[in-house]
């Protein structure tokens, strides 16, 4: 029974890492760590304003840099980090394939990578002639027509790519019947 | 705990296939057959569907020295 997925659940799906179906089992557990997750944010929150609101008292542009930095590492290592680990635990980022569907599997998971490299490769490349521009004035022509910065960034594709194909390749589970 | 185990083995379908059949993760059949998860009313309605059976004789338990 195919069930059509909606925009909602897509999105889901996605930020949760769960490959499969969306079922209530899913749901469920989604429901908690996402609430678990929630209450990690809110605390990080308060205290996080309270100290930075101390520091800045006699120390307000370290104060500044402080907040900018915990605001970015905290989110993506500490809840990303909660989040990859408790969907792992419950396995509802497995990839189940049947053992005869398992080489089709590997090759979604090729492409997958290579999609993921390109995807990275450009971004960033876009990312950083636009950065460059605000930090050094650094026209963005002149970064996105240097060679140094092409080859570093196809490189920096290249291994993001094969980090998330070799990720993606672990999650693959064969199931035999 | 419940019959769906057994249920399914006598239709001869894999956790795989009766969760393809009932629109679940194979995880999910795997819980609910070692009693780890209480599915909602339409599951297991959708289960039981599916292996010709009804609620009471899959999910109902029954104790042996009742007669």
């Amino acid at each position: 029974m195919k069930v059509k997925e909606t925009f909602g659940t897509k999105i889901l799906k996605h930020f949760y890492g769960i490959p499969g179906v969306l079922d209530e089992h899913a749901r469920q557990e989604v429901s908690r760590i996402g609430s678990n997750a929630y209450l990690m944010l809110v605390s990080y929150l308060l205290i996080s304003t309270l100290i930075i609101l101390l520091i800045s008292i006699r120390h307000l542009e370290n104060a500044f840099w402080i907040l900018v930095f915990s605001n970015l590492i905290v989110p993506i290592y500490g809840i990303n980090g909660y989040v990859l680990v408790a969907t792992n635990r419950l396995h509802l980022d497995d990839k189940e394939v049947r053992a005869q569907n398992y080489a089709d599997a590997v090759k979604k998971s090729v492409k997958r990578g290579i999609g993921m490299a390109v995807y990275f490769g450009t971004t960033m490349f876009l990312f950083t002639s636009i950065t460059n521009w605000f930090i050094d004035g650094t026209r963005p022509i002149r970064t996105l027509t240097s060679i140094h910065e092409i080859v570093k960034w196809i490189l920096a594709g290249a291994l993001f790519g094969l980090l998330m194909f070799i990720y993606d390749l672990f999650r693959i589970k064969k199931f035999r019947e | 705990m419940n019959r769906v185990r057994e249920y399914r083995k006598k239709q001869k379908l894999s956790q795989f296939s009766l969760a393809e059949k009932v629109g679940v993760a194979r995880q999910t059949i795997n819980l609910i057959e070692n009693d780890k998860y209480n599915p909602s009313l339409n599951l297991c309605i959708s289960i039981a569907k599916v292996l010709g059976t009804d609620l009471n004789t899959l999910f109902w338990e029954v104790e042996d020295n009742e007669s």
